[in-house]
């Protein structure tokens, strides 16, 4: 069978200069000149060539190409979990007074934001109570508002309290891990110094993360259906 | 400024019609090209092809070639010694392209009952077709060979014509939706795949003729041998022995949903991995499954594998060569047949971590751009920064480094390359053997460590989402449907590019005159004289990297390479022993048939 070229053949020769750069040169064959047809015109052959492919890359920069950025939507406010390892925010840091539903058997906990005007009227409400509410992420970029109990004006310090805000402050430089000891009643912290790697931070300023935490939680009137629950209106 | 077909001076749809029999390069029988400006179409039975040294059509940069599955008359091209086209644009390709919707195969196949073939694209264009059955019996004539009769011969050629109607009119109507300057990179690509085609893989057929002949006892022997847990009874395996086997040694299996145990060539590859002792079952198995090899293996009279690539076959673009029919589709001890001929070398020449470093360089991702420059293996780079291996292992030689830390940068891998395609936890914990705890702690690692990739693979499962659709570098893309799952996307750009620059350096390679036998996923099987081989290898991996650092836009990937040298053989380190006890058995049973003729004083002297 006849062979126009060694490129065509299966006969294992290598050329003794190969080409040049890959897919620099606007032709790839043939050795001897084309005779079929006539030169097409330079602006054809170039704007059409498929031996230049690195002219028509694409981007492949997906999030650009649809201009998506993320945005924090949600932010849970709770305790971090026990198998979570933790930093809190050296800042973004409020004392204010929350109503506490829940847990002890009675559901998930939920914790409202209280309107000022309110506290008066809820002193006496044995789940209304100031809080210490503390920006923290997990080590999986989740980030949460972490209620501690603070004691009322004039109240002792117990011991979960002082050793959870112990450990608040301990996660603002270290990464931390939380876990009830229940027979010293109190909390212990246990510090990871092998996590190289600091925290994230949303940029978002605080206020606008208990905007997100509390948006559909906020007590700002005596006939909040869980106002009326615990009066046993409902 | 975007170009368009408008610009080629000339047009020409063609089809061949010819015969192929397993193993063997194209026989063409007729040529039909019909050029669209002029309306010019020739005709050329196969006396009138063969009597022409060039094509009748101009191949240079102003004419246009259409066809529909060009590798196939490239194929016709290279067996009449024609110099191949440099502008093309492959209808089969383009049509993959418009329909490559992100569905499994056959949820695909149900919104394209007509298929992917001539009939299907048209079909799908609202054109009018020949029925399958007339194309069949078309078909059915020219397969059967031999000397047509004239009646005969003028219906092959109007059945070609037909094509090249069909094939003209599809393109008036695709024209228009083709993405002009890349479509023309995959029609190039299509004249690499004929070359590669052409070549072949050289294959020791008389070593598969042995072994063909003498399967069954051989294989009888290799059970009585190898199965020490005795869980075959005979040639069949049975699972409960198996499950005793597991239950005694104290191994987790995976299981399928139905609770049976899942015995899958992926589940034992990855169990083997982290329980070696099991691995004489799996070649047992493997060693069975291979029914089809000495049936469907396409070795041609010239004792070379051909195969049809079957370009552009999967989502991702990359090729799909049929399993049976290629040499590289059954199990890696199969490769023992492939032999460089005397004189010739063989190499086999694979990117380095292709996945990972398309990952990194794509998405910028600075920890695993950084694995990757390290110059070390990848995984225990990576491994270091994530702190599954200790940092010291990047002062030890590599090879020592990856003995000392086999189990981490297995379960590393695994969990890296795992969490690309969206493995959860509970499959991760299932491959590694790993509580789900410990699995999901490393994908955790994992994700923490390359934050750069999370973002730009989440960037590219939302674009998909959204926009309906995802492109590689070189325009390759995919079509979000509504039953698409984002998952099924995460994986799609890795692979999809991986198969551009496969694609790009087979351009190359073949072009310079480099002996491609074929592509492997991610590699290539390069032939040259043995004194020119280095040489030859040398410029593979040059041609790799450059194709490499066009799809990522400048960096560019290493590659690895193997030579074999006539008599060597195409075999890795783990199939080796296998393919070594294989052939030991062939001489055993070589020499006992010698016996067996030569005692019955055949040819022994008869006594004085």
């Amino acid at each position: 069978m006849a062979k126009n070229s060694k490129t065509d053949s299966t006969d294992s020769t290598i050329p003794a200069n190969p080409g040049p750069g890959l897919f620099d040169r606007p032709e790839t064959q043939p050795a001897e000149p084309d005779k079929t047809q006539a030169e097409p015109d330079k602006t054809q052959a170039e704007t059409l060539n498929p031996f230049d492919p690195s002219r028509y890359r694409l981007s492949t920069n997906y999030a650009e190409l649809i201009g998506t950025a993320e945005h924090l939507l949600e932010i849970a406010c709770r305790k971090p979990g026990k198998e979570a390892w933790f930093r809190t925010h050296p800042t973004h840091r409020m004392e204010s007074m929350v109503l506490e539903t829940g847990g002890d058997g009675g559901g998930d906990r939920e914790v409202f934001l209280v309107d000022p005007g309110l506290w008066q009227a809820l002193a006496l409400e044995s789940v209304f109570g100031p809080r210490l509410l503390i920006q923290y992420q997990t080590r999986q970029g989740v980030n949460a508002i972490w209620p501690i109990k603070v004691p009322r004006s004039g109240d002792k310090i117990n011991p979960w309290t002082r050793s959870a805000i112990q450990a608040a402050v301990l996660a603002e430089t270290r990464w931390v891990r939380l876990e009830s000891d229940q027979a010293a009643g109190c909390y212990k912290a246990r510090t990871a110094d092998g996590i190289p790697d600091d925290p994230k931070w949303p940029d978002h300023e605080f206020g606008r993360l208990l905007e997100l935490a509390f948006r559909d939680r906020i007590i700002n009137s005596m006939d909040h259906p869980i106002l009326k629950k615990l009066r046993g209106e409902e | 400024m975007n170009p368009t077909p408008d610009e080629f001076r000339e047009i020409w749809v063609l089809d061949f019609e010819f015969v192929a029999n397993p193993g063997e390069r194209a026989n063409p029988v007729c040529l039909v090209a019909h050029e669209l400006r002029s309306g010019r179409t020739l005709r050329l039975w196969r006396d009138e092809l063969r009597a022409l040294k060039e094509s009748p059509i101009p191949t240079g940069p102003g004419s246009l070639h259409v066809a529909f599955f060009a590798s196939a008359e490239w194929g016709c091209y290279l067996a009449l010694g024609w110099r191949l086209p440099e502008r093309i644009v492959d209808l089969f390709a383009e049509h993959r392209l418009a329909t490559n919707y992100a569905l499994g195969k056959d949820h695909r196949r149900a919104l394209l009952p007509l298929g992917d073939g001539l009939l299907g694209a048209a079909a799908l264009h609202g054109l009018d077709v020949m029925t399958a059955v007339e194309k069949d019996s078309c078909r059915d004539l020219i397969i059967a060979g031999g000397s047509w009769n004239a009646e005969e011969r003028i219906r092959i050629l109007e059945y070609c014509e037909s094509d090249v109607d069909t094939t003209s009119r599809l393109f008036n109507a695709m024209a228009p939706g083709i993405d002009w300057p890349r479509a023309l990179i995959r029609g190039r690509f299509t004249a690499a795949v004929a070359r590669m085609e052409a070549r072949g893989v050289p294959i020791d057929r008389d070593t598969f003729n042995r072994l063909r002949e003498r399967w069954n006892p051989i294989k009888l022997k290799i059970i009585a041998e190898m199965d020490r847990f005795k869980v075959y009874d005979g040639p069949s395996f049975r699972e409960e022995r198996f499950s005793r086997v597991l239950t005694e040694l104290g191994i987790r299996w995976p299981r399928l949903p139905s609770g049976r145990l899942n015995l899958g060539e992926e589940t034992f590859k990855t169990m083997v991995g982290f329980h070696p002792e099991l691995a004489p079952i799996r070649k047992i198995r493997q060693l069975l499954a291979e029914t089809r090899l000495f049936k469907d293996l396409a070795i041609g009279s010239d004792g070379r594998n051909r195969a049809m690539l079957s370009p552009f076959g999967t989502a991702t673009g990359r090729n799909t060569p049929g399993n049976a029919k290629f040499i590289f589709g059954p199990s890696a001890w199969v490769r023992g047949l492939i032999q460089p001929r005397p004189g010739m070398a063989l190499a086999y020449v694979d990117y380095s971590s292709q996945e990972f470093g398309i990952a990194g360089y794509l998405a910028q991702d600075r920890a695993m751009m950084e694995s990757y420059e390290s110059g070390r293996d990848v995984y225990l780079a990576f491994g270091a920064r994530v702190g599954i291996i200790p940092a010291e292992a990047m002062e030890l030689e590599t090879e020592i480094a990856k003995a000392r830390f086999k189990t981490e940068r297995k379960q590393l891998k695994a969990a890296t390359l795992g969490s690309q395609y969206g493995l959860q936890a509970e499959g991760l914990a299932r491959q590694i053997g790993r509580s789900v705890t410990e699995a999901a702690d490393l994908l955790e690692a994992i994700k923490r460590a390359s934050p750069g990739y999370w973002r730009w693979s989440d960037g590219a499962v939302r674009l998909a989402m959204l926009t309906g659709r995802i492109h590689t570098c070189l325009g390759w893309r995919t079509i979000t449907h509504r039953d698409t799952k984002p998952t099924s996307l995460l994986n799609w750009p890795l692979q999809a590019h991986g198969s551009e620059m496969m694609r790009l350096a087979s351009c190359q390679l073949t072009e310079e005159g480099i002996g491609v036998c074929c592509p492997i996923h991610d590699a290539f099987l390069i032939e040259a004289p043995a004194d020119e081989i280095d040489r030859a290898t040398a410029r593979t991996r040059e041609i790799m990297a450059e194709a490499s650092g066009i799809v990522l836009g400048g960096p560019t990937l290493r590659s690895d390479a193997e030579v074999v040298r006539f008599p060597g053989r195409l075999l890795d380190g783990d199939s080796r022993p296998f393919w070594e006890r294989l052939t030991g058995y062939l001489h055993e049973l070589d020499e006992s048939t010698t016996q067996a003729i030569v005692k019955p004083g055949l040819f022994s002297c008869p006594n004085p």
